[in-house]
């Protein structure tokens, strides 16, 4: 049986400076995981991606609806066997939910060098979304990207205009590309 | 003549060397600023003015030296950073395209490096050939 397999656990409201407290985090455990550089890269550009989904989309919510909903969002990194998984969770806007939902099904359809051209299309695209912050659906694709695989997630709903939306990504311990 | 651009590095930022006097341009560490706009717009917008004078220069028979060298020593970026660094090399790229001697390196660790891959999707999609090299070829 595996020995305590979450490597990293963080519940409660998450920040950009709360994600550089669990890379540190991370990278202090690295030895003892037994982590190479390039995995422990690839895992932390995931960490800093699913943790910046995470909170931009909590950022969108106001302090009524995040009152109503009594799901607080969470990260994690646990090992799995021969994967490390990443999962998030957070509530999200119902408008949010329907639109992100659409984005990782269309993702998910996607062969890996079809899922690479639209990656790159989208980084052409320019620099408009950052300054919407509605995002342009970059980082999930960069997600898949990296993970090679379907990404998983599920949209649960809380209230009427409220979804709690978790997400799961797997890289293998010893990641090759 | 642009001043230089300099920034130091930050856990959580990149150095920023822009040194117009050599013609030589570098970005080295983590990317994932807090706010991509507000650190790269400045970073941005300096490139696409040195840009433009060094092509007025070049069409005015004026530019005393046609080499051109930009250093990525990236050890990490976020998606975000990325659409900025998209911009810098597209501002670059005008110089490429003008038959400019514009040389890029990326620097990487190992082939499993996630920066590696980066560094070939930006490649790939500007079409400028990238001098990929390691870091122990750096030292």
């Amino acid at each position: 049986m595996e020995k305590n397999p979450e490597i990293i656990s963080y519940n409660g409201f998450l920040s950009y400076q709360i994600t550089g407290r669990l890379i540190e985090k991370l990278g202090d455990l690295s030895r003892e995981l037994n982590l190479n550089k390039s995995t422990y890269r690839k895992i932390v550009t995931l960490m800093v991606e699913i943790i910046e989904n995470n909170y931009n989309y909590v950022n969108r919510l106001d302090e009524g609806t995040l009152r109503e909903s009594n799901q607080k969002p969470f990260f994690s990194v646990l090992r799995s066997g021969d994967y490390f998984k990443l999962k998030s969770g957070n509530p999200i806007l119902k408008e949010d939910a329907a639109a992100l939902k659409q984005r990782i099904e269309h993702i998910n359809c996607l062969h890996y060098r079809e899922l690479k051209d639209l990656y790159m299309n989208t980084m052409a695209e320019g620099i408009y979304d950052d300054k919407k912050r509605s995002g342009a659906g970059l980082g999930i694709m960069k997600m898949a990207k990296i993970s090679k695989s379907k990404i998983h997630y599920n949209m649960e709903k809380i209230t009427n205009n409220l979804y709690y939306y978790t997400i799961e990504i797997a890289i293998p311990t010893n990641h090759k590309r | 003549m642009e001043e230089r651009l300099y920034k130091e590095p930050t856990s959580y930022t990149p150095k920023i060397d822009f040194n117009p006097k050599k013609q030589k341009f570098e970005m080295a560490g983590i990317s994932r600023p807090e706010d991509a706009y507000d650190f790269y717009d400045p970073i941005l917008l300096w490139m696409e003015r040195y840009t433009e004078r060094v092509l007025k220069d070049y069409e005015e028979n004026k530019l005393l030296n046609e080499t051109f060298i930009m250093v990525f020593d990236f050890i990490y970026m976020n998606s975000s950073s990325s659409k900025y660094i998209f911009q810098i090399i597209s501002h670059l790229k005008k110089l490429y395209d003008k038959r400019l001697n514009l040389t890029i390196f990326w620097y990487y660790d190992d082939p499993d490096d996630q920066i590696l891959e980066d560094g070939e999707d930006f490649s790939d999609i500007i079409s400028i050939p990238f001098n990929f090299m390691t870091r122990e070829q750096q030292n």
